[in-house]
């Protein structure tokens, strides 16, 4: 489903993401950890076509994103949801218009919307605010939004970039739960997170661990990599994971 | 089909969420149009001045005392047929004496000088002048002076010198002024759309998060600041017209005699339109990426 082949990227002349390579199956639960500045936020806009690839290759939801022309996009982005730590929704419109904006641009009737809309409202448990403008919500509530929005076009990947940053610890494991439960139905997620808590929490997702823009760890070993700050792979050799799926 | 309303809705909406920052952007281009307008006003009023008084010289003429008035009148039919004259006007002594009567105030009373009416026959001959070309007026005034029992011919070389300017006047300046105030227009109505789209970046980064395709993104961007600039400018205008009303009756009172008209209709349909058109391009290039 995600694939990076000695992936790199620089701003400027500082090297955010150096040779990173990687394999995620569909349906995979996989944690991207490291420090800040580890090169975490830049492989996900990578990922979603924010950032071009111009070193090394990848590929994401059958795209290839070395070649991706500009008018594929929007499509990717259909297929690619991604969530943010600053939510990045509309703060001055409903729960409700926030949740159904993938369905509209992707010229959904408004009866397809509608159900829809009220299905993942339900299912993140916002249906008594629905209808109120979501500057008036909570953190906790305006993170479940932007996930409810990232999962009504019901795309095949979810990047996550540090979805629980804002959030005290009750909220963030109450919104783990979510996640876990759109994984559970065959969702792939790519989530970057520092909080250890979390990963420890999520005993069935895989771990890839970067460092200063390397890819240091991959599986159980990353678990212990990230607390530690270790590298026990060499940076140029890169990390070819099995295609599979863990559970 | 389903996505372009969306889309329309969509600029609607933008307007209804930031009615505030939309209002601005039409006041500051309202305020534009105003002045534009009131520019265009003012240099449309004097072309139609100019159009009156330019590309004329006239010439005065005297003829010597005691010229028989048969021989009089048969040069000023002469006059009249020449090609490029436009108007003549010819005053016997009689009447000459009878309209420097009338401005001295009407009850003046000649009859001192006995019927002996020292005054000449003379004439006023409008004669057309072509920008760049002075020899017809020249040769139209060696005529004039050639003529038997004409005295004097008198016209001002400034006079002619004028009325062979103003002709291109509107050509040289109408033009580029016109030009200038279109190009202030262009871009108070770009600056106003960027304006909006400032508040609302956000709205942008986000419709492309989830997939917008760019004319999605952008459409409704362009619509808003297409109304936004409709709505401005025909303020403007508005303001410009009851300000021209207002002023019209103020300025055609002695001594001024100003006549003041309309912005002609064209022009203030080219403005909107361009506002309108600017507006659009404005919000189009604003949501770009």
């Amino acid at each position: 489903m995600i694939s990076a082949v000695h992936l790199s990227h620089h701003f400027g002349s500082h090297a955010a993401l150096r040779t990173v390579s990687f394999r995620v199956g569909k349906g995979e639960f996989v944690f991207l950890t490291g420090h800040s500045g580890a090169g975490k936020t830049t492989l996900l806009r990578l990922l979603h076509g924010d950032l071009r690839v111009r070193q090394g290759k990848a590929s994401i939801a059958g795209y290839d994103l070395s070649a991706i022309r500009g008018n594929q996009l929007p499509l990717l982005r259909r297929d690619v949801a991604v969530v943010f730590q600053d939510f990045k929704i509309l703060p001055d419109r409903t729960v409700r218009e926030n949740v159904r904006l993938p369905l509209e641009v992707a010229g959904l009737s408004w009866e397809q919307m509608r159900r829809r809309t009220d299905s993942v409202i339900a299912s993140l448990g916002l249906e008594r605010v629905a209808d109120l403008v979501c500057v008036s919500l909570s953190g906790g509530e305006q993170q479940r939004v932007a996930i409810a929005r990232a999962m009504a076009g019901s795309p095949k990947v979810i990047l996550a970039d540090e979805p629980t940053g804002n959030l005290d610890r009750d909220m963030a494991s109450r919104l783990m739960e979510v996640f876990k439960e759109f994984h559970a139905h065959g969702v792939t997620i790519l989530m970057a997170t520092h909080n250890q808590d979390i990963v420890r929490a999520t005993p069935q997702a895989r771990v890839l661990s970067l460092e200063a823009g390397f890819l240091l760890s991959d599986g159980e070993d990353a678990r212990d990599d990230t607390s530690r700050g270790v590298s026990r792979i060499a940076p140029d050799a890169g990390i070819i994971a099995p295609e599979t799926a863990r559970s | 089909m389903t996505l372009l309303s969306r889309a329309f809705a969509r600029a609607l909406g933008q307007i209804g969420l930031s009615p505030g920052l939309h209002a601005m952007a039409a006041l500051a281009l309202g305020l534009t149009c105003f002045l534009a307008g009131a520019f265009g006003l003012i240099l449309t009023n004097l072309d139609q001045y100019l159009e009156l008084h330019k590309g004329h010289a006239q010439f005065q003429i005297y003829w010597k005392p005691g010229t028989g008035l048969g021989e009089v009148r048969k040069q000023w039919d002469a006059i009249r047929a020449v090609s490029g004259v436009d108007e003549f006007v010819g005053f016997t002594p009689d009447q000459a004496l009878e309209s420097l009567k009338k401005s001295l105030g009407g009850s003046y009373d000649f009859t001192w000088l006995g019927g002996a009416n020292p005054l000449p026959a003379t004439g006023l001959a409008s004669f057309r002048v072509s920008s760049g070309e002075p020899r017809p007026s020249q040769m139209f005034l060696e005529r004039l002076r050639a003529l038997p029992g004409v005295d004097a011919v008198r016209l001002s070389p400034m006079q002619l010198d004028v009325a062979t300017a103003l002709r291109s006047l509107s050509v040289q300046v109408l033009i580029p002024l016109s030009l200038s105030l279109s190009l202030a227009i262009a871009v108070v109505a770009y600056l106003a759309a960027r304006l909006c789209l400032e508040g609302r970046r956000t709205e942008v980064e986000i419709l492309r998060l989830v997939g917008a395709r760019e004319w999605f993104v952008r459409l409704p961007w362009a619509v808003s600041a297409t109304v936004t600039g409709l709505a401005g400018s025909l303020a403007g205008l508005g303001a410009l017209r009851l300000t021209q009303i207002a002023l019209a009756s103020v300025l055609y009172e002695p001594p001024l005699w100003i006549k003041l008209g309309p912005l002609p209709l064209e022009e203030a349909l080219v403005m909107v339109l361009m506002a309108a058109m600017t507006s659009a391009l404005g919000g189009w290039l604003a949501a770009r990426e």
